[in-house]
């Protein structure tokens, strides 16, 4: 209590505005039939008619005043009593569980993923159109109906949690997955921050009440949380010298998504660990195999969905946006190669900092922040991946580049405010 | 917040003889545990300067990418607005107020010349001909200048071996391969003031 009496009466009111914010937004969203919801099962009864729809406006100036409120509490989050932190956090999430699914139809695949495993069906081979008699098929995205499984063989596996239950039921499951994930990365980089004397609180703010982290990622019940629970798993595990561990943990979240790898070069050169390597190499050929058995020899190559998945485009993709301010209707081919060759480059200047001293949690925040910043394919939640190593590092060059590329995102989603058609149609 | 965090990170490495051979290395290749490990004073000016320079490359990456991000907005904003428009001229056009009106834009030559097609019935349970609509030109008073057009019999896309009845700039530009078949509505809209 006297904690909370030492946070700053403007942070508390920042807080409410978050709560405030977020709450139009759950509210409206659980009374259906909005352009911003994927066609859902009917998952918040209970809220409905507390609400209407959710307009694209309404939606924005709700995101807009959420990541005003949020940026004024980060500039408080030193002055934050960690009980009001951790409770304000705990209502964010929660409100976020409760409401349906928001914005992306991405978990729908991924439950459809583990139906089909439970259908006795490979879904390294085929995509969700191989159960089109299944009542989860019929909310899988137009774009993912024949498109195979994205993800590691260990997140297959993982979602088959969801794979018995019924339509809402499985829906549920997956959100509870990302909480769950949710709650390990705060927790995993609250312990960073203490073991290497840093103020946890920030952090936790930064991280836990982030609009994209909250809204996008953990509305969509999006795979990424998980994978950085591993992410940041790796890194605990790395600052309590389980050099071994953390190789294990670091290969464990790259056969969850791919992406995570990039972490264990940076591990590989910063320690020269002969444990680190072993775990690691343990690990993925256990990973290897477990994916081979189970999913054949689809289910054990990675590189081969990473391979599909970089040639992807989305409209909010910065090399994209770029493109067009270039005067160029799109990104073509050559773009693709030119990008891996600017990641690449990149990387290897990160690899070089690392091996002269550069700390390598920085390192690995600056490369997954290069990835979503080169990725023709971006989506709001793979901005997210840099931030907690961005705090656990002390890099605050790197908080403010993951947060400015938010931001931009953010800026990005902005155009029917200024419409007429929004208004009109 | 320091960048430099890698003495509190790091560990005894645990591989002596690759160490061995790595303390072997010329200064300027050896791994360090920190980076202001070494002479401190000269790292501190490099470093300093490094520093300087990543933050500024950074800063005019984001300026960069600041400026492209407005201008995609406004762009996408004029897009929004000229779609808008397009299916207002329908509707003015047609005397219909067909709610599911598609407009496809020209992603061929990324001109902005638009189809705008609507059904000609208007009821959600009878399948009906499509009319669409060729636009071109500046948006003026919520509306674009129709400058031809041709239908669409129904449950068909718009494939151009199906295309009938064409009027406008799509007559000298073969839009329409074949007569149009009996019984299919066709002719100009009724407030289709451009060239037959």
């Amino acid at each position: 209590m006297r904690q909370a009496q030492g946070t700053p009466p403007a942070a508390i009111g920042l807080g409410l505005i978050l709560i405030g914010a977020l709450g139009l937004i759950v509210i409206d969203a659980a009374a259906g039939k909005s352009p911003l919801l994927p066609p859902s099962p009917s998952m918040s009864k209970w809220l409905m008619g507390l609400g209407s729809t959710l307009e694209y406006h309404l939606f924005l100036i709700c995101l807009l005043i959420f990541t005003g409120a949020y940026a004024g509490l980060v500039a408080y989050s030193r002055r934050v009593a960690p009980r009001v932190a951790i409770a304000l956090i705990c209502v964010l999430t929660a409100m976020v569980m409760v409401a349906p699914v928001l914005i992306s139809t991405d978990v729908f695949s991924y439950i459809a993923y583990a139906k089909m495993v439970g259908h006795g069906i490979n879904p390294y081979v085929h995509g969700p159109v191989a159960i089109f008699n299944d009542p989860i098929y019929k909310y899988v995205g137009g774009d993912w109906l024949t498109a195979t499984t994205a993800y590691g063989p260990l997140y297959t596996l993982i979602s088959l949690a969801a794979a018995p239950f019924g339509l809402i039921a499985s829906v549920w499951v997956m959100k509870a997955e990302a909480l769950i994930s949710i709650a390990a990365t705060l927790a995993f980089t609250w312990r960073c921050c203490r073991q290497l004397g840093i103020n946890p609180v920030p952090g936790l703010i930064v991280v836990g009440a982030n609009p994209l982290w909250l809204i996008y990622g953990f509305g969509g019940a999006h795979n990424d949380l998980v994978m950085m629970a591993f992410v940041m798993g790796a890194v605990t595990l790395m600052l309590d010298r389980k050099e071994a561990s953390a190789g294990v943990t670091v290969i464990a979240g790259t056969f969850v998504k791919a992406t995570a790898v990039a972490l264990l070069p940076f591990m590989l050169v910063s320690r020269r660990s002969p444990r680190l390597l072993i775990g690691a190499a343990a690990a993925a050929v256990v990973g290897v195999g477990l994916g081979y058995a189970f999913f054949g020899a689809h289910g054990a190559d990675l590189f081969e969905v990473l391979s599909r998945d970089s040639s992807y485009v989305s409209s909010d993709g910065f090399p994209t946006i770029f493109a067009h301010f270039l005067g160029k209707p799109g990104i073509f081919p050559i773009d693709h190669t030119l990008l891996k060759g600017l990641l690449a480059l990149i990387v290897l200047y990160l690899l070089w900092r690392t091996w002269r001293g550069y700390s390598w949690i920085a390192a690995s925040g600056w490369a997954l922040l290069a990835i979503a910043a080169t990725s023709p394919w971006l989506l709001a939640w793979y901005t997210l991946w840099g931030l907690p190593l961005g705090i656990v590092s002390r890099e605050r060059r790197l908080v403010i580049a993951v947060l400015a590329l938010q931001a931009l995102y953010i800026v990005h989603q902005l155009s029917p405010l200024f419409s007429v058609a929004a208004v009109k149609v | 917040m320091s960048a430099n965090a890698g003495h509190t990170e790091r560990g005894p490495s645990r591989w002596p003889a690759l160490e061995r051979r790595l303390a072997a290395l010329p200064a300027w290749l050896r791994p360090r545990e920190a980076e202001d490990d070494a002479d401190r004073a000269h790292t501190e000016r490099s470093g300093g300067r490094r520093r300087r320079i990543e933050t500024i490359v950074l800063l005019l990456v984001a300026a960069t990418l600041c400026v492209a991000v407005v201008y995609d907005v406004t762009r996408q904003v004029k897009v929004s607005d000229r779609l808008t428009a397009d299916i207002e001229t329908w509707r003015h056009t047609t005397g219909i107020s067909d709610e599911e009106i598609a407009v496809e834009q020209d992603l061929a030559s990324y001109s902005t010349v638009d189809t705008a097609c609507g059904n000609l019935i208007e009821s959600k349970e009878k399948v009906s001909e499509r009319l669409c609509l060729m636009l071109k030109g500046p948006v003026v008073g919520g509306r674009r200048e129709v400058v031809g057009g041709f239908y669409l019999p129904p449950y068909l896309p718009l494939g151009p071996h199906d295309r009938y009845g064409c009027f406008g700039s799509t007559v000298s530009e073969h839009f329409c391969p074949w007569a149009p078949p009996p019984g299919l509505p066709s002719g100009v809209p009724k407030n289709y003031h451009g060239k037959e």
